[in-house]
């Protein structure tokens, strides 16, 4: 037993005292912020310089960019207009339907993106599924079960596929055959669907005070510094370019704002009398919304978004409008199903009909009609044959010519389209689904065509 | 076998010693509790047939060579001896027996420690060494005291700093404020140096006011759910407020004690608690990542507590004709420090690679990339990136060959 006297001595209480200011001094040293209101976690976080690099580090690149392959309402000024230069036949016939086993139990696809290389189904989580225009599976890709974000539309180009979810999860894959090229977690939360532009995937993101467009290399997935925030109170953007004008329509709610496209200044914005549906349809210096008011509304772009007219549809709109050119109309569903027409040019409401639509599609195109029907339905040489074209009653889709709203045809398909169709030379390709809550592919193809391609076929199988 | 009988005697005269000794049994216990409530861990690890060697060992799958059927022999005696020493330690005057069965069961218990380095712990640490030191060292009552006082001020030491003092632990524990946190991490540090520190002194005054301090903050801990490590503490400061009551007896009693034995050497407990201060002061200093005295110094120094890393692991199972981003449940249970420990994960999905290509016809391989931010050094790095993880050519230590690229180490 060792035994040591209770007395303490005055070098070990200077020891311990020198100790207990080097305890202090080490907290300190550790969490400068202890007495500041200022949290040390946060402060920890800032030097966290690998969070936005890439999978891999250095991703494989392709040797140029290619060709952007989809884009919602057909292009980035969103008229919603035949993408086929060649004038269409009115007479369609379902050449061909493939039923799809996406082989993903309870698949519910809340986007569908497409090109000629056929279509891309994500649901509202998880599962991104490319199937051929002949309803074959061609692979599929999967987030991670437990992530939180949703699903936003698929972006395409020839080569690529970019799946963007809501909490920031970036993936670019080859559209050939599903292969990772490269990910990326911006970790930011994205309020809208984003949309690629030149070299950029354009990301609206979350920021503090409003949006801030995030820009992602296509290529390479790296993040550009650039990234103006939008100073905006709701977060659900739209984006549409005015190529006349060379700027990006920004529409939140009833607030529109253009911005230079190249160095993302504010260049005029413009408020409407009430929020607006779907995006802003741009053509030339017009630029024409659809609201919630049950108004089609036209601004000038050249006049810093000076309102030129306001027309009543009597019903809220469900989609943005169609603009058909040459002709000048305006076409937009309305939550009743009907279909107004509107002269682009006055404002004027031209006819308004009720196409019954009982489809999830409620989107009206526009697309040109051969010569032979011009004369047939009272139409004008001058208007090149431009009629609207719409989602009607069941599982089918109407034509109307744009001067009186006369049904020109009713194409039958067999189940009730969802989007609009994939235009493609003498063809539409629908994807609908069933009544039994299958999806399907259905290829519309015009009469004549349809003829030719099952001659070919027999002959083909009598060779055979 | 002198060294035995001179041990024996000094737990003999002392009544404190006499009950550590059953203390540590249950310590044992204890331990093996919680090995067994995590599936068997010793053994399950050796089942997995990957082996996760010691840092002064290059190769250790001969440790595993062990046919199973022993190691659970091994295993179950390792409890029940821990057990007997428990009972005949505390429950009767038998020391000569309870300290043959000590011997047996840390025996039986370090064979198992030191199969795997997933099992080291902390708590595995302190158990290990104090059994040791007890059984082995001479002059145990200032070696225990003065160890249990460093286990303290070195645990105090290891959290002074911004990943512990952040108050994350806290706030995964318990729903407080992050200030309140931040000022409860500080607490604990402040606790465990000066309150620890204070209990080298003689003087009533100071002792028990640093055990009440810290006898508290275990209590706290106890009550926040960190089980196993609060109840070695508590053990351990209910023997050094044995030790200080017999103390003070003894020096009461002074005329009457035997001395017919010389008092035992310091010595030996002195270089034991400087090899334990060297490990501490390790991450301190600079010396090479791969000397031989890291390596060895390594093994004795404690895991920092708080979850001084974060780590972001995406992992893509690619299958013939679909990929799909997963979460890799970890297989094996480790401390909180090893979390992000990139040799784990690798083993992780050597393992997934596994049940993947016997549950899976058409799976291919894993792809996966562990980016990992140390708060205490405030870096982050890419630990690694590798395309495919299920190619046999793979080992953890030729990663880099198998692109996309790798860096093991920062």
């Amino acid at each position: 037993m060792d035994y040591e006297s209770r007395k303490v001595k005055w070098h070990w209480l200077l020891l311990f005292i020198l100790h207990s200011a080097a305890v202090v001094y080490l907290i300190f040293k550790g969490n400068p912020l202890l007495y500041s209101h200022l949290e040390l976690r946060s402060s920890l976080t800032v030097s966290d310089s690998k969070s936005q690099t890439t999978i891999p580090t250095n991703p494989e690149v392709l040797d140029k960019l290619s060709e952007i392959t989809f884009v919602p309402r057909y292009n980035l000024s969103r008229t919603a207009v035949d993408t086929i230069a060649v004038p269409r036949s009115k007479d369609y016939v379902e050449f061909e339907k493939h039923s799809l086993n996406l082989g993903v139990p309870d698949f519910l696809a809340n986007h569908i993106s497409y090109d000629r290389s056929g279509f891309y189904f994500v649901n509202t989580s998880q599962w991104a599924i490319a199937v051929s225009p002949g309803g074959e599976v061609r692979w599929k890709y999967a987030f991670k079960k437990s992530s939180a974000g949703s699903l936003l539309p698929a972006l395409l180009d020839e080569r690529l596929i970019y799946l963007v979810q809501s909490d920031g999860q970036i993936v670019c894959l080859d559209k050939a055959n599903g292969s990772l090229r490269w990910a990326l977690n911006l970790k930011q939360k994205v309020v809208a669907p984003p949309i690629l532009w030149n070299d950029q995937i354009l990301i609206p993101t979350k920021a503090t005070t409003g949006v801030q467009l995030r820009m992602v290399k296509r290529l390479n997935g790296r993040v550009m510094e650039e990234s103006p925030v939008i100073e905006v109170k709701q977060p659900n953007v739209d984006l549409t370019y005015a190529d006349a004008l060379k700027v990006m329509l920004v529409t939140v709610g009833t607030k529109v704002i253009a911005l230079s496209p190249t160095t993302w200044s504010v260049q005029w914005t413009q408020t409407l009398t009430d929020p607006a549906v779907g995006p802003a349809v741009a053509s030339g210096t017009q630029i024409f919304f659809a609201t919630l008011g049950a108004k089609v509304i036209k601004i000038d772009g050249s006049k810093k978004g000076k309102l030129e007219w306001e027309a009543d549809i009597q019903m809220p709109a469900v989609s943005a409008p169609v603009y058909l050119p040459v002709i000048n109309r305006l076409a937009v569903m309305d939550t009743n199903g009907a279909i107004s027409a509107v002269d682009a040019k006055t404002g004027k409401i031209l006819w308004r009909v009720a196409s019954e639509n009982r489809n999830p599609a409620n989107e009206v195109w526009g697309a040109r009609i051969s010569g032979k029907y011009i004369e047939d339905y009272q139409m004008d040489w001058l208007h090149k044959g431009w009629t609207f074209w719409s989602p009607c009653a069941d599982s089918r889709v109407c034509i109307y010519t744009p001067n009186k709203g006369q049904v020109v045809d009713r194409l039958a398909l067999s189940g009730r389209p969802l989007t609009l169709p994939l235009p493609l030379e003498k063809r539409w390709v629908f994807i609908s689904r069933q009544k039994s809550g299958g999806y399907t592919i259905s290829h519309l193809v015009e009469e004549m065509e349809a003829k030719r391609l099952r001659e070919s076929q027999s002959s083909n199988k009598t060779v055979d | 076998m002198e060294i035995f009988r001179s041990n024996i005697w000094e737990i003999k005269k002392s009544g404190s010693l006499k009950t550590l000794g059953g203390i540590l049994a249950l310590f044992h216990i204890a331990q093996f509790y919680f090995w067994n409530s995590d599936g068997r861990l010793p053994i399950k690890l050796v089942q997995q047939g990957l082996p996760m060697c010691w840092s002064f060992m290059e190769r250790c799958e001969w440790l595993h060579s062990v046919p199973i059927g022993l190691l659970t022999s091994v295993y179950y005696a390792y409890a029940v001896f821990a057990a007997m020493a428990a009972g005949v330690l505390l429950l009767t005057n038998w020391v000569v027996l309870g300290y043959i069965l000590l011997v047996i069961g840390s025996f039986f218990g370090l064979t198992l420690y030191f199969q795997d380095l997933r099992l080291s712990s902390n708590e595995g640490y302190l158990i290990f060494l104090f059994s040791l030191c007890y059984l082995l060292i001479p002059s145990k009552h200032r070696l225990m005291r003065r160890l249990t006082i460093s286990f303290f001020v070195a645990h105090g030491l290891s959290e002074a700093a911004a990943d512990w003092l952040s108050g994350i632990w806290y706030m995964e524990h318990f729903q407080v404020p992050v200030k309140l946190a931040e000022w409860l991490a500080a607490m604990s540090v402040l606790v465990q140096m000066i309150g620890a520190a204070a209990m080298l002194f003689r003087d009533g005054r100071y002792f028990w006011t640093g055990w009440l301090a810290l006898f508290f903050y275990t209590c706290l801990h106890l009550y926040m759910g960190d089980v196993l490590a609060s109840c070695l503490a508590i053990g351990s400061l209910l023997y050094l407020a044995f030790d200080e009551l017999e103390l003070r007896k003894a020096e009461r009693e002074y005329i009457y004690q035997s001395f017919i034995r010389p008092e035992p050497s310091f010595v030996w407990a002195s270089l034991v608690l400087l090899l334990f201060w060297s490990a501490q002061v390790l991450p301190f200093v600079s010396i090479a990542r791969d000397s031989g005295v890291r390596k060895v110094l390594s093994v004795l120094t404690l895991h920092p507590e708080a979850a001084n890393e974060d780590c972001e692991q995406k992992t893509f199972a690619v299958f013939k004709s679909r990929i799909e981003e997963i979460e890799i449940v970890p297989q094996l249970s480790r401390q909180p420090a090893m979390f992000c420990n990139p040799y784990l994960r690798y083993l992780d999905l050597k393992g997934t690679c596994k049940t993947l290509k016997a549950s899976h016809a058409d799976f291919v391989t894993l792809s996966s990339v562990l980016n990992i931010r140390n708060f205490r050094d405030k870096t982050s790095y890419r630990a690694f990136e590798v395309q495919d993880f299920c190619s046999s050519k793979l080992t953890y230590r030729n990663a880099g060959e198998v692109q996309w690229t790798m860096n093991p180490e920062k």
